[in-house]
């Protein structure tokens, strides 16, 4: 990790709505160079307005959004150290790898030999040299995934902004682009990046900020995050074959447990281990409840955002 | 940076053979087509399909027919000895545009001025009626061609009936003369009885008069394939922002500058070549003359890929979606097109039709390149419909611009 002092996004209170909805209220945040700053929460949490004012590409009612310590709506050497990766692949199909990353280094402002220089770096880093003259077409989804990002760092900017980056690609090819992405970070590359998967911020980012409806809940380092609700506590689930009536919803209650989905999935801290198992399900049994599943976990961030919005991620 | 953009449009074209072909091929194939098929119809090659009943079978009416078949101005169709119920049925197949009949219900052909029914009938189908009036006319000069001494005997029989009495000496003049008429026309000699003697054609065409349709297709369709080349191309506009490169190159130094002003400059240099392509197909396979109105046909090519390319990408940046941008995109093209006469010839239109072409960049791009290569007319007399194309592609290019920015930002 190369975490510096100096931020290269700054987001003082900002403030946007549209229409009636709030989409951001009061929203602050910065990531410092070399730092991977993860935004999670639901959809129409505010994420995507959040990255847009980082951009430079919306007006904010109220509030600052700095890159580089200048305004990205109105200074070119902001714009100058942003790069984006939107989510879907914003790339040419009909052009070759190269052929792509050749034009968007020239859009960014590079020349002559910086661009020869840039490509291949680019190859380099997305692994992608040796499928340089194949058509984006003829790219596996991972592969393009990769050379989506790479095309964003040709300019080698300060500041990424990544809009669910590995949303639709397997297993492996997702650890390619972690690490891909832990590279240019450790080039000290600052980024913000939106996701709906807690397992990938786990991951990836170096701090997490859960939003929901347009106000940042929590921020911080993941574990200091876990730390700060389950302590040294494990994480409980209670998976009920239906959904808790009032009586038993009491019952989960007494346990300092939250329901998850449709009152069937419950979780919470569990500070006496395995050894309190057995007195939880019977103390279940005797309430008439019957649990279909009853586990301990290592907690993490999905539990953190429940117990901190009662609210799953992806409700 | 707008060469990029300008790079990556090129690149993506060329990369794709399909949208190559589509660009540069299509447009040839279809022009020749249009040439070939409408050259024939506005020009002077054009042969009616005529069936032909002879019912009456005699001297008279065999010279008529053959006077007719003879004439080049028809081709028969159909068997000799056909019934008149066989031509309505060849006219009603459209195997034939038109038939005549040549009636022995009626009175006798050389019975001008007499009772019962016309001697001669032509059969019309009402979605051909051009065909039954270009017919009538080729019988009145085949009548009189063929039938001098009818023609002469009817007039003279008038003549002796209603204004002054023939006396013997003169009868027997005038019989004797109407007899060595029919002599020579049966034999097939002129007897000095030609109605086309009557009339001579002066044109006004310029130069190459021959290839005058062609030039006017030439422009006609030059265009409209200029249209459709533009705003496929532009509706990548709409592509990029579904996809997210809008996203990326606004954040770029650049800014929706780039994006509009380097597609701008591709689809100009794509639609000169188009253009480049087709008059010079017209220059090689129909005369059309190219090299010595060459500085003539730069300027209004250049403006009429300007237009093209500055509405489709004003088109483009005004649409939502790619859908809808390729929705509107093709309205406006047919639009254009039947009313500023890409697909209809002008001179085929009604009167307001043709004035309401002049709402559209098609009439001025046909006016201009008609205006060089049929009317031989200067650049400056065709400075009017090409200043009218530098100012659309003009404001469309600025107002692409400001709806690209403002779709850009929230």
């Amino acid at each position: 990790m190369a975490i510096t002092s100096e931020p290269v996004l700054e987001i003082r209170d900002a403030r946007r709505g549209f229409a009636e909805r709030k989409a951001l209220c009061e929203v602050s945040l910065t990531v410092a160079a070399g730092e991977i700053l993860s935004l999670l929460g639901p959809n129409g949490a505010g994420k995507t307005t959040l990255m847009r004012a980082a951009a430079g590409r919306l007006r904010l009612d109220a509030g600052t959004a700095r890159v580089v310590g200048r305004d990205p709506a109105r200074d070119h050497l902001a714009r100058r150290a942003l790069g984006i990766v939107p989510q879907s692949i914003a790339l040419y199909p009909h052009l070759t790898a190269r052929e792509n990353l050749d034009v968007f280094a020239r859009l960014m402002g590079l020349k002559g030999k910086q661009v020869k220089q840039a490509v291949a770096l680019g190859l380099k880093r997305s692994g992608l040299a040796d499928r340089a003259n194949d058509l984006l077409t003829d790219l596996s989804g991972g592969m393009q995934r990769r050379l989506n990002i790479i095309a964003a760092t040709l300019h080698e900017p300060r500041l990424l902004l990544l809009d669910e980056p590995t949303v639709g690609v397997d297993v492996n090819a997702r650890e390619a682009i972690h690490a891909l992405l832990h590279d240019l970070r450790d080039a000290g590359m600052g980024m913000l990046l939106t996701t709906h998967d807690f397992e990938q911020a786990d991951s990836l980012a170096d701090r997490v900020a859960f939003m929901l409806d347009g106000v940042i809940v929590a921020e911080g380092r993941v574990d200091e995050l876990v730390t700060s609700v389950f302590g040294t506590a494990k994480e409980l689930v209670v998976s009920l074959d239906h959904p808790a009536d009032d009586a038993a919803q009491a019952v989960l209650q007494s346990f300092e447990l939250r329901p998850m989905r449709d009152q069937r999935l419950w979780s919470g801290p569990l500070t006496g281990g395995y050894e309190e198992l057995p007195e939880i399900e019977q103390k279940l049994e005797q309430s008439g409840l019957h649990a279909a599943e009853i586990r301990l976990r290592d907690p993490g961030l999905n539990g953190v955002f429940l117990h901190l919005t009662g609210r799953e991620a992806d409700s | 940076m707008t060469i990029a953009m300008f790079r990556a449009m090129f690149l993506s074209l060329l990369n794709d053979r399909g949208a190559l072909a589509m660009a540069f091929l299509l447009p040839i194939v279809f022009f020749l087509l249009l040439a070939e098929i409408f050259s024939g119809a506005a020009g002077t090659e054009l042969q009616l399909r005529a069936v032909i009943v002879d019912e009456v079978d005699n001297e008279l009416s065999q010279r008529l027919v053959k006077a007719l078949r003879d004439g080049g101005a028809l081709v028969a169709v159909g068997d000799e000895g056909m019934s008149r119920n066989q031509a309505v049925l060849l006219v009603r197949k459209g195997t034939a545009d038109v038939g005549l009949v040549i009636r022995a219900d009626a009175r006798a052909i050389d019975d001008v001025g007499g009772f019962g029914d016309p001697p001669i009938l032509i059969i019309s189908d009402p979605a051909r009626a051009v065909a039954s009036l270009m017919l009538t006319g080729q019988v009145q000069q085949a009548y009189f061609e063929a039938l001098p001494d009818v023609a002469i005997g009817s007039v003279a029989q008038m003549i002796g009936d209603q204004f002054v009495e023939f006396d013997a000496q003169q009868q027997a003049d005038l019989d004797e003369g109407i007899a060595e008429m029919r002599v020579d026309a049966m034999a097939g000699e002129q007897s000095g009885w030609s109605f086309g003697e009557m009339l001579d054609t002066q044109t006004v065409a310029g130069r190459s008069a021959a290839t005058n349709h062609v030039a006017y297709y030439a422009g006609a369709v030059a265009f409209l394939f200029l249209l459709f080349a533009s705003m496929q191309g532009a509706i990548s506009l709409a592509e990029e922002q579904e996809s997210g490169i809008l996203d990326r190159i606004m954040a770029g130094p650049g800014g929706v500058a780039v994006l509009v002003n380097g597609k701008f400059l591709f689809l100009v240099a794509q639609g000169f070549v188009q253009m480049l392509l087709i008059f010079c197909v017209a220059w090689q396979v129909y005369g059309v003359d190219l090299p010595a109105n060459y500085l003539s046909w730069l300027v209004v090519t250049l403006v009429a890929c300007c237009a093209a390319a500055g509405l489709s990408l004003f088109v483009a940046a005004a649409c939502r979606t790619r859908v809808q941008a390729q929705n509107l995109s093709t309205i406006l093209i047919l639009i254009l097109s039947v009313v500023g006469g890409s697909m209809v010839p002008r001179f085929f239109m009604p009167q307001w039709l043709r004035e309401l072409g002049w709402l559209t960049p098609n009439t001025w791009a046909i006016e201009a390149y008609s205006g060089i290569f049929w009317r031989d007319q200067l650049l400056s007399d065709v400075m009017l419909p090409c200043l009218l194309l530098a100012a659309l592609g003009t404001f469309c290019l600025g107002g692409a611009q400001i709806l690209a920015a403002r779709r850009a930002r929230i």
